[in-house]
């Protein structure tokens, strides 16, 4: 489909149209990326967290001689700081899920630590592939790149050396999908656009995956392409290719959609104040920026409705009324 | 299907969530809130209506309000625009909450709960949501979804259980409560949460009870105490200068068998000789405030602090309750703070200086008492609570909103000889609702509280059927409340009773007479004799 | 995979038709006792009942196991009709996967145990009503009380 758009642009396109396609849209996207992401982070962050509400998940800090559970339910910053880290990179919560169960003499393996493990093969292959990415922006390539690579492609099967990483994308992607549409519960509360995030990346992963497998890809071209972008000399090579294109497009859209979507989770998931606030709220007061004075009944009003009661009671009176 | 002749009915699969209709089929909802109620505490639109009827008498600019109450709560509380955005629908959270697993209906899986109102948000407040519509997953503001609304956020009992096994802590809990609050604006609220509010604001505790009839509900609870140990404990009510101030839930004195451990805690404060008082003002440490709204909450909370100010005590002790716990914990002195008349708690037995609660200066019970115990300053008895095999119920609250997980089972373990706990997806962080919590425990829902309670109530038949177990301890007046019924019905045989209460029955009095019964009055029957019967005979 | 079980399965499948589609491959294919109570009352109790049904109706096994299934049935969004209705499945399952049996026999256990599973329905119903009211006595029990110290 795609293809079919873009091979008589291209051919009809002399500079300005490629120019557009190859420097135009990826500016373009990136710029709402950047923008986009911006204005989210920053609406967020405007509204104030006027309670400490932590989830807490495990046993408070009290009593010195009661074990407390320093990551589950921090009572320090530094705790929060290490919950978040395991929220982040590891999906600590979503791993919660998980729990050995032996049925019939069978180890069992649900559905629900099949989500925690695609998940987090998702994500990390998403970065390392990201990173990788940095080979085609900077030179010389930063060494750290280099080394992944190597360890991404440690097994050496065919040439060039497949990338476990791209194998792990492309079916964390796939189980993602599948699960959507099979689970009947997941369809029902799914919209469309759960399933064009996963398309659009599924569609990125397959074209790259083709341009390294499968219809090579000029290099060169394209890293000088991608050093122009990156230095704002944008340059416009010749030979980048159809699927390099389409890659180039898809990436684009993601960029541009990401802030107006779900996918601004990425932001998100640092700023939720059920996890990354302290448990301490009786060791230390949180303030509440539009905490306001309110309508009670107060003491006195209190005593004067029930005078006679409390006297009947001999329920002791204030003593500044008592005189 | 080869053959259907026996098919009569088929439930059709609710095929599209975004179909707001509801019916209000008896058994499942919540009475409206009466008129006088709701005006007596100041909320808008007060008037008899009726959830089954067509029309709810809705203020005529219904929609703008909600939507500007939207649009100021999400200025208000991140937790809200944020939980409104990150959601990926994963589904993790989908079979997390008791009220889906108990009923099967999708609309309690707790996304599709919060869903209902993030629609709304997306349809009015989204770019993508103000362009593409449905297409964004947005969806329009009408008179049924404001029922729909009303019919799932009071279908949520706030227990945070989602919010543990969302990846991005979306606790849809916060949303409901916001959700309620929209719904306070129009006068959509539920008697079993208005009645009480009302009443605790303006006489001092849920059911209204009058200063008078409170100091006689305790005198009598002294007098029973008397009977079982032969002490007299003392009553102290408003005692200025005492060193503590003791709040705690009102049906601890009203109801069972939450009395109790009224009377668990009586023992105990005379045991060790604590300088403290009782309050009639401020003898309500429950708040249905939280169900209602943050205001609500603020100002029914506003008492505590503000007698024991009046008072001039040094901290404040807290009874066993859930969500009067949330809101101590996790609100008070954010709302009615700081508390800096009041001292850092110490404990005058032990000296313990309680860290954790330095800057609210209240300290619950089981705190309390763990230390006492750690630092032997009490005997107990547990042979005393034989007749019983026990095991703990987590109420959602202390476990979700405090961590407070291992002080009463601390308690519970030198109180008692025989304990086992639930399995451990059902337990601690995990435990399961006992599906009447934030103000659904009203007789008219009973169906609906038993599909809810279902969850808890299947762990409990499963250590009953284990180990034997005959009585469910809890720190929650709800679950006091409300667990005998769900018990009676899911699991019959196995009692519900208070921590303290176990507590005061294996607590060993100086000067007491010989007890002959526990705090029930009921004989204190001896353990399964360790040697065979034939063995006891011959003995 | 033996008859019996592939008759459980079946009549399994038969009997969660109650429940809304989207829930149905979640009660089915859970199999943690304590994440999918509903699921698992119905499977281990069904098994039960089908034993029983194809031996001798032992009703020390019987009741029990049909009371439990009934217990979750009679709170949940069912009429009384889909309630019960899964007892009559088993005939057709049973006919489906194993003609050789006895229809005219299972066909009377079938019924027997039907007439059973209504009245266990209308004694659930029945004891709701019962313990909303020892409920609202708990509610308000210090004169309870004081009447104890009376006597
Ligand atoms: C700090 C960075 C991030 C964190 C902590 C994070 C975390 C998560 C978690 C916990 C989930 C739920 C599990 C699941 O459904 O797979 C999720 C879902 C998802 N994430 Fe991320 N994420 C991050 C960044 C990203 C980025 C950069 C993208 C892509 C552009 C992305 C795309 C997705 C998608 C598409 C899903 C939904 C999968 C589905 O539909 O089932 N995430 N993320
Ligand atoms: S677990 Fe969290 S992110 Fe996933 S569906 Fe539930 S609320 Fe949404
Ligand atoms: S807070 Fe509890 S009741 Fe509400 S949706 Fe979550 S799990 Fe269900």
């Amino acid at each position: 489909m795609a293809a079919l758009v873009a091979v008589p642009l291209l051919a009809s396109a002399a500079g300005v149209g490629k120019g557009i396609l190859l420097v135009g849209i990826p500016y373009a996207a990136f710029a709402i990326f950047l923008g986009g992401l911006c204005w989210r982070v920053v609406g967020w962050a405007r509204s104030p967290v006027p309670f400490r509400i932590p989830t807490t998940c495990g046993q408070q800090t009290s009593l010195p001689w009661i074990k407390s559970a320093p990551l589950d339910n921090p009572s320090t910053g530094l705790g929060a700081v290490g919950r978040m880290a395991l929220e982040v990179l590891l999906f600590r919560s979503l791993f919660r899920n998980n729990r050995a169960e032996i049925y019939d003499q069978r180890y069992v393996f649900g559905d629900s630590k099949w989500l925690w493990l695609g998940a987090l093969a998702f994500h990390w292959s998403l970065l390392v592939i990201l990173l990788r990415h940095l080979r085609l922006f900077v030179q010389p390539v930063p060494a750290f790149v280099l080394f992944m690579g190597k360890v991404d492609s440690f097994f050496q099967i065919g040439a060039p050396a497949l990338y476990l990483s791209n194998v792990v994308v492309l079916c964390a992607l796939a189980y993602l999908l599948l699960r959507r549409l099979w689970d009947l519960r997941l369809r029902y509360i799914s919209q469309f656009s759960d399933y064009f995030a996963l398309l659009l990346l599924l569609g990125t992963a397959l074209t790259g995956v083709l341009m390294r497998y499968g219809t090579r890809v000029d290099v060169v071209a394209v890293k000088r392409l991608a050093i122009g972008l990156a230095t704002f000399q944008p340059v416009v090579p010749d030979g980048v290719g159809i699927v390099f294109l389409i890659h180039l497009l898809m990436v684009s859209a993601l960029a541009a959609y990401f802030p107006f979507s779900k996918l601004v989770h990425m932001g998100g998931v640092f700023l939720s104040p059920t996890r990354n606030l302290a448990n301490n709220s009786r060791m230390k007061r949180h303030v509440n920026p539009w905490n306001y004075p309110v309508k009670t009944h107060t003491y006195a009003e209190w005593e004067e409705e029930f005078r006679d009661k409390l006297l009947m009671a001999e329920i002791p009176l204030d003593e500044a009324k008592h005189d | 299907m080869t053959d259907n002749r026996h098919k009569i009915e088929q439930v059709p699969p609710r095929s599209d969530w975004r179909d707001p209709a509801v019916e209000f089929r008896k058994g499942t909802y919540c009475h409206s809130a009466g008129a006088k109620y709701v005006e007596a505490l100041g909320l808008p639109n007060p008037r008899d209506w009726n959830p089954a009827d067509a029309d709810w008498k809705l203020p005529s600019d219904w929609k703008e309000i909600i939507l500007n109450g939207m649009a100021e709560r999400l200025e208000r509380f991140r937790s809200f625009k944020l939980f409104m955005d990150v959601c990926v629908r994963c589904g993790a959270c989908a079979d997390k909450c008791h009220y889906y697993l108990g009923s099967n209906d999708p609309k309690n899986m707790p996304m599709v709960r919060a869903e209902l109102i993030r629609s709304v948000y997306r349809r009015y407040f989204t770019p993508a949501g103000r362009v593409f519509g449905s297409l964004a997953g947005g969806r329009e503001l009408t008179e049924e979804v404001i029922k729909e609304w009303f019919y799932y956020f009071y279908q949520c009992s706030e227990c945070r259980r989602c919010s543990v096994f969302c990846p991005f802590g979306i606790d849809t809990a916060e949303i409901t409560m916001i959700g309620r609050e929209l719904l306070n604006l129009l006068g959509c609220n539920i008697n079993w949460i208005t009645k009480p509010a009302a009443d605790c604001f303006r006489v001092g505790n849920h059911l209204g009870i009058q200063p008078h009839a409170f100091k006689d509900s305790l005198e009598f609870a002294a007098d029973e105490l008397e009977e079982v140990t032969g002490i007299r404990v003392d009553i102290p009510i408003g005692k200025k200068g005492a060193e503590v101030l003791f709040v705690m839930p009102s049906a601890d004195f009203f109801a069972t068998p939450h009395y109790y451990t009224l009377l668990g805690y009586m023992s105990l404060f005379h045991e060790i000789g604590l300088d403290f008082t009782y309050s009639a003002y401020a003898s309500e440490g429950g708040n249905f405030g939280l169900f209602t709204s943050h205001e609500m909450m603020k100002r029914l909370n506003a008492k505590i602090y503000d007698e024991a100010r009046r008072l001039g005590v040094k901290w404040i002790l807290g009874g066993e309750c859930g969500h009067m716990w949330r809101v101590l914990h996790q609100y008070m002195e954010t709302m009615n703070g700081p508390a800096d008349f009041l001292e850092a708690p110490v404990s005058p037995v032990t000296g313990t200086r309680f860290e954790n609660a330095r800057s609210t200066s209240m300290v619950h019970i089981c705190e309390f008492t763990a230390d006492l115990l750690y630092h032997d300053k009490i005997t107990l008895d547990p042979k005393r609570n034989d007749k019983w095999s026990v095991t703990y119920h987590d109420s959602c609250n202390p476990a979700r909103g405090m961590g407070l997980l291992e002080e009463p089972r601390y308690v519970l373990k030198r109180a008692c000889n025989n304990f086992h706990e639930m399995p451990e997806n059902t337990i601690r962080e995990q435990t399961f609702c006992c599906g009447s919590g934030s103000g659904l425990g009203t007789d008219e829902n009973l169906e609906m509280r038993l599909r809810g309670g279902f969850p808890r109530a299947n762990a409990v038949r499963h250590v009953r059927e284990k180990h034997g177990v005959n009585l469910l301890s809890c720190i929650c007046a709800i679950d006091k409340a409300t667990m005998p019924t769900l018990l009676e019905y899911w699991v019959p045989g196995v009692e519900v009773a208070g921590v303290h209460e176990l507590l005061g029955n294996a607590l060993v009095m100086t000067g007491e007479k010989e007890r002959t019964t526990n705090l029930r009055g009921e004989p204190l029957q001896a353990a399964v004799p360790e040697t065979s019967p034939a063995e006891v005979v011959h003995g | 995979m033996r008859t019996e079980d592939a008759i459980l399965e079946r009549w399994f499948a038969r009997a969660v038709e109650a429940y809304p589609g989207e829930t149905v491959r979640f009660l089915t294919a859970e199999r943690d006792q304590f994440r999918n109570p509903v699921g698992h009352v119905l499977r281990e109790n069904l098994a039960v009942l089908l034993r029983e049904l194809l031996g001798g109706m032992e009703p020390s096994r019987t009741k029990p196991a049909l009371e439990a299934i009934i217990r979750v049935r009679a709170v949940q969004e069912l009429t009384a009709t889909q309630a019960v209705e899964f007892v009559f499945a088993l005939r057709s399952v049973v006919g489906e996967l194993a003609p050789e049996h006895d229809a005219l026999s299972l066909g009377r256990k079938v019924d027997q145990l039907a007439l059973m599973a209504f009245d266990e329905y209308v004694r659930c119903r029945e004891k709701m009503y019962e313990i909303r009211l020892n409920e609202s006595r708990r509610a308000l029990s210090v004169p309870a009380a004081m009447a104890r110290m009376g006597s």
